[in-house]
């Protein structure tokens, strides 16, 4: 039950009679009393009056997925299978971080009709977002009480990371285009493939003139390269404790999904096949045998529910799943956090493992707080920050020199760049015929 | 081209589980009758208990004879009552007068000064014979004029009623305990005002005059051995002789104490409450429910909070922050500069082109070739200088900084 503005109001009319009699009769009290007793009569009558919001059936239609930032309407339809008209608000109860525009909606049903609530919803943070309730208050035909009833009746809608680092896509994707059909010796490494013969043009290196079909076509004929295709690509990302932390208001993990999304965009265009591990100390999920747009809507829809988890990453298990997927060269793109030495002692410890069959990439978002406070040195904090700052890019010098003497190549940047870096990586691998 | 993860349109559509979380009323109440009746028990009971047992409140005002404590006179009154007196308690002037009849003696205490002077004199006229207990300065000047107050009794275990003592009651008492308060008689007294119980010079625990403005034998009596009447005090000495003489001289005792109801104000301005208009308190009451009707207005929840877990907000640098002020905490100046220098020295290395592991010498050899300036000069600034100050410490930090740049600018041009 529940009461309105309304009877506030009405209560307080009473001010008047309570007055005039108390002056005209002086019966003051009686009339309080009279007064109260009237309106409670209102409230009862409009209480028995109001229809049954427990004779509401409930549908939900909401799309499945939305991306973060994106708006969706979610639609909640209320059938009135009550005998009465059914006035009142219904209140649909989706958490906070899921963005409803509103929360309430005033509805008339008559009965036996059907009415739909439409509340746009804009996620605010990625992940499953619920709502488990919805509470109809139904007031009676005087507005001056309610009946309010909750009602079970589940929604979610999964929100997408929003893979904001698709607007490098395009520029990446010609950049790949290029790699095809080059002359050999631009590019020449081990392990390019043939890709077909054409006539000589002027500036063509000599060198990739294939003599034979020179012979066959009475034309000077060169031979053409295209990068591999078919390679394999496995991404590895953390999903630790480290990986929660915030550079530039976005977590670590947020920026890893994102270069993750680009990359493996890029590397299904350019027909090599990807592989998504997200790990901490379980396997969190995984990508496997997807191609093609498949492959980026399954990655999201993996990645969406997935934040970080207050565990130590748990390296030694990577070499292993990493067998699983492929024992076949591959470019292993590992997705964590360079911190100090003794933070990242496991993951230096396999990546000899891995490099001894792989090519390894290691990527980690820097902080631009910290490359900024080297350079401010006003007063005595400012220089202990520098130093502080100078202490922690050390550190991170000496993890990744231990890394790339192991094998493996480190990709940095900060949240914006590291996207766009590893895909750049990529392509020079790609280019160097290295995969 | 993007290949960007497809929005589903109205992929989950159906009839959810309706199901009505919200209990009915009656659910609700029987789920909640234990604490409805227990506390509907609980008030039975004690107010059973109230009215069951005798009385509300104890009597224990001192001399009260309805207080059978130590301070309380219930023994003077029950042993008169047993001597046949009719023993009358009075809390008001009104209660007293009515029972202060011809054959009556008025024993009358006022220590919390209830009445004013007009009243005092209307007792005046109060019954046969009058005995004021420690009366104060107001009830002596209204009641026995011819009596002063004396002050404090001197110590004594007890005291003698003396030779001059003219009073039956005290002759035969004899002695009595320790009064409080001594009393004289002032000067021009006719010979019918006696005191008995000397404690120093013209000090009495009790004196005795004629009534004022009376012609037969009724009297006074100042008794300043308030203790005599008490249960505690009532049997020492000659105590008990000398209240019940004095008390049970006629038909009727009024024991007249005082109390709210004797307060003035019959006659008084009227008060605030009485000037104020009939509705106003209804109206305050209307306005109270109507407050207690907005709350819930305003505070019935709708449905249940929703829960949601929150991700922890770290920021990132932090742990270089809680570094930095670790350092500047402990001053550590040297390690500080340290990290700095180590910074500076790997800038430089990757700026002059360098091998990595190029020794600082060889570093300072190559910034000294290019930036002009003398190779001790900046191996100092790179590694020889220790700072002692923090003072020294900024200084060497904007050297390293200069050097860099000056490195930086050198570099370029080339």
């Amino acid at each position: 039950m529940s009461v309105s503005g309304r009877l506030v109001a009405l209560l307080a009319l009473g001010v008047a009679p309570v007055v005039l009699i108390s002056v005209i009769y002086d019966a003051a009290y009686q009339a309080l009393l009279g007064w109260i007793g009237f309106v409670v009569l209102l409230v009862a009558i409009d209480l028995v009056a109001a229809a049954s919001p427990r004779r509401v059936a409930l549908e939900r239609a909401l799309p499945a997925r939305v991306r973060l930032g994106e708006t969706v309407t979610s639609t909640l339809y209320l059938t009135n299978t009550g005998s009465r008209m059914l006035r009142g608000v219904v209140r649909d109860a989706w958490q906070p971080s899921a963005g409803p525009a509103t929360a309430r909606a005033r509805v008339t049903i008559p009965r036996g009709e059907r009415r739909a609530v439409a509340i746009a919803l804009t996620p605010f943070r990625r992940g499953e977002r619920r709502t488990e309730r919805v509470t109809i208050r139904s007031f009676g035909p005087l507005g001056l009480a309610a009946r309010q009833a909750t009602l079970r009746a589940e929604g979610r809608i999964r929100v997408l990371p929003p893979f904001n680092a698709r607007k490098h896509l395009p520029s990446r994707l010609a950049r790949l285009r290029e790699l095809d059909g080059r002359a050999s010796v631009m590019i020449r490494g081990q392990g390019t493939e043939f890709d077909s013969l054409r006539e000589y043009v002027r500036g063509d290196d000599v060198r990739s003139i294939d003599w034979r079909a020179t012979a066959r076509h009475s034309d000077v004929m060169v031979r053409t390269w295209r990068p591999e295709r078919d390679r394999r690509v496995v991404i590895v990302i953390d999903t630790g404790r480290t990986q929660a932390a915030r550079i530039d208001d976005e977590p670590r993990i947020d920026t890893a999904f994102e270069s993750a999304l680009l990359l493996a965009a890029l590397a299904t265009r350019a027909g090599d096949r990807v592989d998504l591990i997200l790990y901490d100390r379980r396997l969190r999920g995984r990508v496997h045998g997807a191609s093609g747009p498949e492959l980026l809507s399954r990655m999201v829809d993996v990645m969406a529910p997935i934040e970080p988890d207050l565990i130590e990453m748990d390296w030694t298990a990577v070499p292993g799943l990493v067998r699983q997927v492929t024992t076949q060269r591959s470019l292993v793109v590992l997705a964590t956090a360079i911190d100090a030495p003794g933070i990242s002692r496991e993951l230096m410890a396999i990546v000899p493992q891995l490099t001894r069959n792989h090519m390894v990439v290691v990527t980690s978002v820097t902080d631009p707080d910290v490359a900024a406070g080297v350079r401010e040195r006003g007063d005595r904090q400012e220089v202990y920050r520098a130093a502080a700052a100078e202490r922690a890019l050390l550190d991170v010098a000496r993890v990744t020199t231990v890394l790339k003497r192991f094998g493996a190549d480190v990709v940095t940047g900060a949240p914006a760049d590291l996207p766009p870096a590893l895909a750049d990586r990529y392509i020079a691998l790609k280019a160097a015929g290295r995969l | 081209m993007t290949a960007a993860p497809p929005v589903e349109p109205a992929a989950a559509t159906g009839a959810t589980d309706a199901r009505v979380e919200t209990p009915r009323l009656r659910t609700t109440f029987r789920r909640r009758l234990f604490w409805i009746v227990v506390p509907i028990v609980a008030m039975l009971v004690a107010i059973a208990t109230v009215l069951l047992t005798a009385s509300g409140t104890p009597d224990v005002d001192r001399y009260s004879i309805g207080n059978a404590g130590p301070s309380g006179s219930r023994a003077v009154a029950e042993v008169l009552r047993g001597q046949g007196v009719d023993v009358v308690a009075a809390g008001s002037f009104a209660e007293a007068r009515a029972a202060a009849g011809d054959d009556s003696t008025v024993l009358f205490t006022d220590p919390y000064g209830f009445l004013d002077a007009e009243r005092l004199d209307a007792v005046a006229g109060l019954g046969t014979d009058l005995v004021l207990v420690e009366p104060g300065t107001d009830e002596l000047d209204a009641l026995a004029p011819g009596v002063a107050n004396a002050g404090a009794a001197e110590q004594a275990d007890s005291v003698a009623a003396g030779t001059g003592c003219a009073i039956p009651a005290a002759q035969r008492a004899g002695t009595i305990s320790q009064p409080s308060w001594t009393y004289r008689v002032l000067e021009g007294e006719d010979d019918a005002t006696t005191a008995c119980f000397r404690s120093y010079d013209d000090a009495y625990a009790v004196v005795q005059e004629p009534r004022v403005n009376r012609g037969d034998s009724s009297t006074v009596t100042v008794l300043g051995a308030g203790d005599a009447l008490t249960n505690e005090h009532v049997a020492e000495e000659g105590n008990a002789a000398l209240v019940l003489g004095l008390l049970g001289a006629h038909h009727t005792l009024v024991w007249y104490m005082p109390g709210p109801d004797d307060l003035a104000g019959d006659d008084a301005a009227p008060t605030v409450g009485e000037l104020t208009p009939g509705w106003v308190t209804p109206v305050i009451l209307l306005l109270v429910l109507v407050t207690v009707a907005a709350g819930v207005w305003r505070g019935r929840r709708f449905g249940a909070v929703v829960v949601e877990n929150l991700p922890v907000t770290v920021r990132a640098s932090e742990t270089m922050e809680g570094r930095a002020r670790l350092y500047a905490k402990q001053g550590a100046y040297a390690r500080a500069l340290d990290a700095l220098r180590i910074g500076t020295l790997a800038r430089l290395t990757v700026l002059l082109a360098l091998p990595r592991h190029a020794t600082v010498v060889e570093v300072s050899r190559a910034v000294a070739a290019v930036t002009g300036r003398t190779v001790d000069e900046v191996h100092d600034t790179l590694v020889g200088a220790l700072p002692r100050s923090e003072g020294e410490l900024l200084a060497l930090s904007d050297r390293l900084l200069v050097l860099e740049q000056d490195v930086h600018r050198a570099t370029n041009l080339r």
